[in-house]
């Protein structure tokens, strides 16, 4: 039974990634991401169906969630690969990806104390400019829901990456380099592959942001976590 | 041969984390396993005890598939709609400022410390 659960969750996931993968190509909409497609379409079944079958997905994906540990390890190679950039830039990627993690904390939990959102809904939001296997880690740690997560994530990595070169470009921010550190700070790997359009100059910037904006978030959600528990 | 290279070098990211997550469990350090092993890795990779191509294609590979990975917890969400039930505005809202001030932040910082770089 257990082997069969597997084998079906592992079967349906790919199969409904890549069948909406083709859609998303036929369709040429950026903002449609084929995981976004995935999860939509994906919990709209789920959703129809008894509460068991999710259940049983559940424990069938287990082991391909397990892979996201690896994964999150294999992040450390496209982040070695520009280690160039970094010893030429160290301070400008350090200073924007701390400025720009600080201020978008600061920013959800001000706003989100006057617009009286729960407690719960605010750590995810803080957790949604972190690469998703390092932001679900965190998930884990600080007791937030992953699926919550995963949302606020994608709407950061989305929304940023539609709007974000609009955005700098009216404040006057034309730097290659800071423009890669914008949308790889708040916009993890979406932000990133957005920024590579510009040149690769903005996409190295933009991989070795992201890699410092998830050890940064990560590094304050475990020294809260060890002072608030 | 390239598929068997590909393979051993994901059982070695997979020994990495499965080390971590035992260091974890063992010590009781408040650190997701994943984040602990991406640090390690970054380490091993600067301070070359580990080539790049001990682990550089297993890497690749992994990360070209990973949206499939982030299936199941997107998915998941179904279960957790009932927390946003009510705060859906103010939640989106929170997420667009938070991530407009975030960016214009980081570039304009960023863009500041270039041009003194460059002075």
């Amino acid at each position: 039974m257990r082997a069969l659960e597997i084998l079906g969750a592992t079967g349906f996931t790919a199969a409904l990634y890549w069948a909406c993968s083709v859609v998303q190509r036929r369709l040429r909409l950026s903002l449609l991401h084929p995981l976004l497609l995935s999860v939509l379409a994906g919990g709209t079944l789920f959703a129809l169906l008894p509460e068991s079958w999710l259940d049983a997905y559940d424990r069938g994906s287990r082991p391909l969630l397990w892979l996201l540990g690896p994964a999150t390890a294999a992040l450390a190679l496209p982040f070695y690969r520009q280690r160039a950039f970094l010893a030429q830039h160290p301070w400008a990627a350090v200073l924007a990806a701390a400025s720009g993690c600080a201020s978008t904390v600061a920013v959800v939990w001000g706003l989100g104390e006057l617009l009286g959102l729960s407690p719960l809904l605010m750590r995810a939001a803080s957790l949604k400019n972190v690469t998703l296997p390092v932001a679900l880690g965190l998930a884990q740690l600080t007791h937030t829901q992953p699926g919550l997560t995963t949302v606020c994530v994608f709407t950061s990595g989305l929304v940023g990456s539609a709007i974000g070169p609009a955005l700098l470009s009216r404040v006057g921010v034309r730097s290659p380099v800071a423009r890669g550190l914008a949308l790889g700070t708040l916009s993890h790997a979406i932000g990133t592959a957005r920024a590579l359009e510009e040149g690769p100059l903005p996409g190295a910037a933009g991989v070795v942001a992201l890699t410092l904006s998830a050890v940064l978030i990560g590094t304050g959600a475990i020294v809260l976590s060890m002072i608030f528990g | 041969m390239a598929l068997l290279r590909t393979g051993l070098q994901l059982v070695v990211l997979g020994v990495l984390f499965a080390a971590c997550q035992w260091l974890v469990a063992r010590t009781g350090i408040p650190a997701p396993p994943g984040l602990l092993a991406l640090l390690v890795l970054i380490g091993l990779l600067l301070s070359r005890a580990v080539p790049e191509r001990a682990v550089g294609q297993g890497a690749d590979l992994l990360l070209r598939y990973l949206p499939v990975i982030f299936l199941p917890p997107g998915i998941g969400v179904i279960r957790e709609l009932h927390l946003v039930r009510g705060h859906a505005l103010g939640l989106a809202g929170v997420l667009l400022g938070s991530l407009v001030v975030g960016q214009l932040v980081a570039g304009l910082v960023g863009q500041a410390v270039v041009k003194r770089e460059k002075q």
